[in-house]
């Protein structure tokens, strides 16, 4: 772990969950695995509170235990799963994207399950069908069928999986391990479970419940109740769903690959590589470098039925998409009209290729830009070649590639011509490596991430006064709309604010917006850099 | 040989432009360890050559492959050459490194020596020493990497850079849009449900200085150390399981702990009590022997802070400052709490 991702992780843990668990997830990062006693003994804190964490960072699938380096018989040991952690700047992209495909009650299906890690189908149900109803008119209420409808697509495409299931190893046949306190081992992967996406079967039929305002207290105590009495009639107890994360990274390379190929050539071969993916999402593994082979036939009978374009129109597009220098689509035989695949690998990087270039020419100009893209493509350049092919005045040329060796996207490799290195005697030649520069902008992605957040608790503390007077004033206004007050009551209270403090929350709440949406963007930079990292170690 | 490394070493770079790693353990390199063997040479010979007078061009080159190489082995050199063209190119940009002005004797003779003459044949002569000195001490000609005879470089910085360096370039604006502001919506929503779910865990609230009356009437916070929701024990490890037996315990708190506390006053009776009865309250499980460990600590620190007191009056005065002037209490040597003076 980078010092830029435990940072990272820090302030986002610290943001959702609070002090007391980023002190124990920063330090368990730091410390790779810990027992339970190590780590409140480290951390200085009470014993509570570390259980109290760690329980929390189990339940969302941030922790993982395991029995330690004494076997079975030893403490558990407690390992941080960092990556899980970085996710949750994506958490908006995930719900965003069930709502787009699932519709409301998808994305608050969604948003459930990442609040609260883990919940059983059930219970994930009546809470969505109850939000649901709580949004409608007077009247009208969420059936629960609708949810589980809703529930079973998610599973059927995968986005949901169950939580693996506990091996007890209290059923080992070591007859010397003392069994009061057994320890529970947790297997490794989701998708080892064979019943991982099997829909258990619940008899639970109903409707939303609406949430009164004014017997709040006493509807919640009973509906706790009622909620717990229900559950054990559900008849799921103990299958807990959790999100599929891989599933979803997978939809956002897809989405990633297709949007290229509209920017670049056109809404129809868009559509038709969007045919392609289409096609191959279950038979092609989560790791391929390339899509199963589908043939031009079949790619035909495969198109969304408003596009009418002709059998040789087709053939056309594929062939444009093959010759293509981004090599999204390639050619690997000639039965059936054509057999075609999808380079997943290479799209990746090509697509991380032009992040690279896109950031260099935005940071240094578009001179600098045509450098580096040089460098890319030529490989390895004298200082000569570099002004020759890129024309421009060597003046200008040296004072580029001075910036980009100092800020490490570009690298110098000498070539010796004698055996004892003479510095007269070598050439120094200029090159970009793609893989270690994406590297490197990956871990100044996640220093930026960590500066905004910053940027952004320091202007929520600075302001802390005036934001609470706001919101005391807001609950003020709340109260007393409630009550039927008149409105040169409300007028009054409004007034409390002053011209010039309300004007100062409307920049700091501009300035807030900026820098949450600029956390946004700078994740789905992250991603791209990701999984072009990830593409690479897998086909290794 | 470390003024010589002196002239190349890197100013304040921050962290993360880590330009020259170390090939064998890839941290930072330190560039005061530097062997780099031309300068290493150089400078056996400059001392060499100070008492033999000066050395002819050809003779340095033929002495350059006597002894110093052969003591290097094949691996040392090529790692050293690795980076050594890397820190030469570094000080090659006068806005990265700054060469002191000045310049030991040794360096001089190493300017002769392998500067001034190897420059002078480079460049016909006529980059004079001076010129080549003022540039640093370099190895290999500059013309190379671009930088022209007699050329005005821009002056090297000797700082780090600034913290908000002006942008050359305006940064490219956000996306704005329908998607982009939904998004944002999510975020901030989800930010602040987060805050009001019970896996948002506060530490416990600070004991103030004193205690008051209203404390007893209001609320505190949570001073519950169990959790708010139910885990399903089944998948987490038992030993995280805070066990709460608020109910059970509320009725002996002060019964077992009196007869430890004998000599101790009524008010540090009453306060250990309460602090008790709140530890109790907070669920402590009774297998677990943190939890036992503080209130006998407590209690230990207690009866030290009490042994350090002194009993009976409360006053300011210190008991064993007393001097009644006659040989009052001086005689008895029972009483060790006296100090004698």
């Amino acid at each position: 772990m980078t010092a830029q991702e435990v940072r990272l992780c820090g302030l986002l843990l610290q943001e959702h969950f609070g002090d007391v668990v980023e002190k124990v997830g920063t330090h368990l990062i730091r410390s790779g695995v810990l027992t339970l006693r190590a780590l409140a003994h480290e951390t200085k804190l009470a014993l509570d509170l570390v259980k109290k964490s760690l329980c929390v960072l189990v339940q969302h699938g941030m922790c993982t235990f395991g029995p330690g380096r004494r076997g079975p018989a030893g403490p558990v040991e407690y390992r941080i799963n960092c990556e899980r952690i970085l996710h949750m700047l994506r958490y908006p992209r995930y719900i965003y994207t069930a709502k787009s495909l699932y519709g409301d009650t998808g994305e608050l299906i969604i948003e459930e399950i990442l609040q609260r890690g883990q919940m059983t189908m059930s219970s994930t149900v009546k809470t969505v069908a109850d939000r649901l109803t709580h949004n409608m008119p007077e009247g009208q209420s969420m059936d629960y069928s609708e949810v589980v409808s809703a529930f079973s697509r998610l599973v059927e495409t995968h986005f949901l999986q169950r939580c693996p299931p506990m091996a007890s190893a209290g059923s080992s046949s070591s007859g010397a391990v003392d069994t009061s306190l057994p320890v529970v081992t947790q297997p490794a992967e989701p998708e080892s479970n064979p019943e991982c996406y099997k829909l258990p079967y619940i008899n639970l039929t109903g409707q939303g419940k609406r949430r009164r305002s004014s017997e709040d207290g006493e509807d919640d105590q009973r509906a706790a109740k009622k909620a717990k009495t229900d559950n054990s009639q559900c008849g799921d107890e103990g299958i807990y769903w959790q999100v599929n994360f891989l599933r979803f990274h997978l939809h956002f390379r897809d989405q990633a690959i297709i949007s290229a190929v509209s920017c670049k050539l056109d809404q129809t071969s868009s559509e038709i590589v969007r045919t392609m993916l289409r096609m191959s999402e279950v038979t092609t593994p989560a790791h391929a470098a390339f899509t199963q082979a589908l043939s031009a036939n079949e790619i035909f009978r495969s198109l969304p039925s408003n596009y009418n374009i002709a059998r040789p129109i087709l053939d056309q597009y594929l062939t444009l998409l093959v010759d293509d220098p981004m090599e999204f689509v390639g050619k690997t035989g000639d039965s059936g009209g054509g057999m075609y695949v999808v380079n997943l690998h290479r799209a990746l990087a090509n697509l991380a290729r032009a992040t690279l270039e896109s950031v260099v020419q935005e940071r240094f100009g578009s001179r600098s830009a045509r450098i580096f893209r040089l460098l890319l493509r030529k490989r390895h350049l004298e200082q000569k070649q570099v002004e020759d092919f890129a024309m421009v005045p060597a003046k200008e040329a040296k004072d580029m590639l001075y910036t980009l060796l100092s800020e490490n996207l570009v690298q110098l490799q000498e070539v010796p011509k004698t055996p004892d290195y003479a510095p007269s005697r070598t050439f120094y030649l200029y090159t970009v490596n793609q893989l270690p520069t994406a590297r490197l902008l990956l871990q100044h992605c996640y220093k930026t991430i960590g500066n905004l957040i910053e940027r952004r608790l320091y202007e929520t503390k600075e302001n802390k006064r005036l934001l609470e007077k706001s919101q005391r004033i807001e609950a003020i206004l709340a109260s007393l709309q409630a009550t039927g007050a008149e409105t040169a009551q409300l007028t009054e209270v409004e007034e409390m604010i002053t011209a010039p403090e309300r004007q100062q929350l409307e920049s700091l709440r501009h300035h807030i917006n900026k820098l949450d949406s600029s956390e946004n963007q700078v994740d789905e930079t992250i991603f791209l850099l990701e999984s072009y990292i990830n593409s690479t170690q897998a086909s290794r | 040989m470390c003024h010589l490394n002196k002239a190349f070493a890197l100013p304040a770079f921050p962290a993360d432009l880590q330009v020259c790693t170390d090939q064998r353990s890839g941290e930072p390199l330190d560039t005061t360890k530097i062997n780099l063997p031309i300068l290493q040479h150089a400078e056996e010979h400059s001392q060499r050559a100070a008492s033999e007078g000066a050395c002819d061009h050809k003779g340095l080159r033929s002495q350059a492959l006597s002894p110093p190489f052969a003591s290097l082995d094949h691996t040392d050199r090529g790692r050293a050459a690795d980076f050594s063209p890397r820190i030469q190119l570094l000080s090659a940009d006068p806005r990265v490194l700054h060469p002191p002005h000045h310049l030991s004797s040794c360096d001089r003779e190493f300017g002769r020596l392998c500067g001034g003459v190897e420059w002078a044949r480079d460049f016909g002569g006529t980059l004079s020493t001076m010129a080549g000195r003022g540039r640093g001490q370099l190895t290999f000609s500059v013309e190379i990497v671009g930088i022209g005879k007699g050329e005005n470089l821009p002056p090297s910085s000797v700082q780090p850079t600034p913290l908000f360096p002006p942008l050359d370039q305006k940064p490219v604006p956000l996306q704005a849009g329908e998607e982009a502001e939904y998004m944002l919506a999510l975020k901030q929503e989800f930010r602040g449900a987060m805050k009001t779910l019970p896996f948002y865990i506060r530490p416990a609230a600070p004991k103030k200085d004193v205690e008051r009356y209203s404390d007893k009437y209001q609320k505190i916070e949570t001073s519950d150390n169990s959790l708010e929701w139910k885990p399903d024990w089944r998948r987490f490890p038992k030993e995280l399981r805070v066990r709460e037996k608020r109910p059970l315990r509320d009725k002996s708190p002060a019964v077992p702990k009196q007869p430890k506390q004998p000599r101790v006053d009524k008010e540090e009776i009453i306060r250990k009590l309460e602090t008790l009865e709140q530890k109790e309250e907070e669920g402590s499980s009774d297998e677990e022997e943190g939890e036992k460990k503080k209130p006998e600590e407590e209690e230990v620190e207690g009866e030290e802070e009490y042994d350090e007191e002194e009993f009976e009056d409360e006053t300011d005065y210190i008991m064993s400052y007393f001097e009644n002037g006659e040989d009052f209490g001086g005689d008895s040597d029972d009483n060790i709490d006296e100090a004698i003076y």
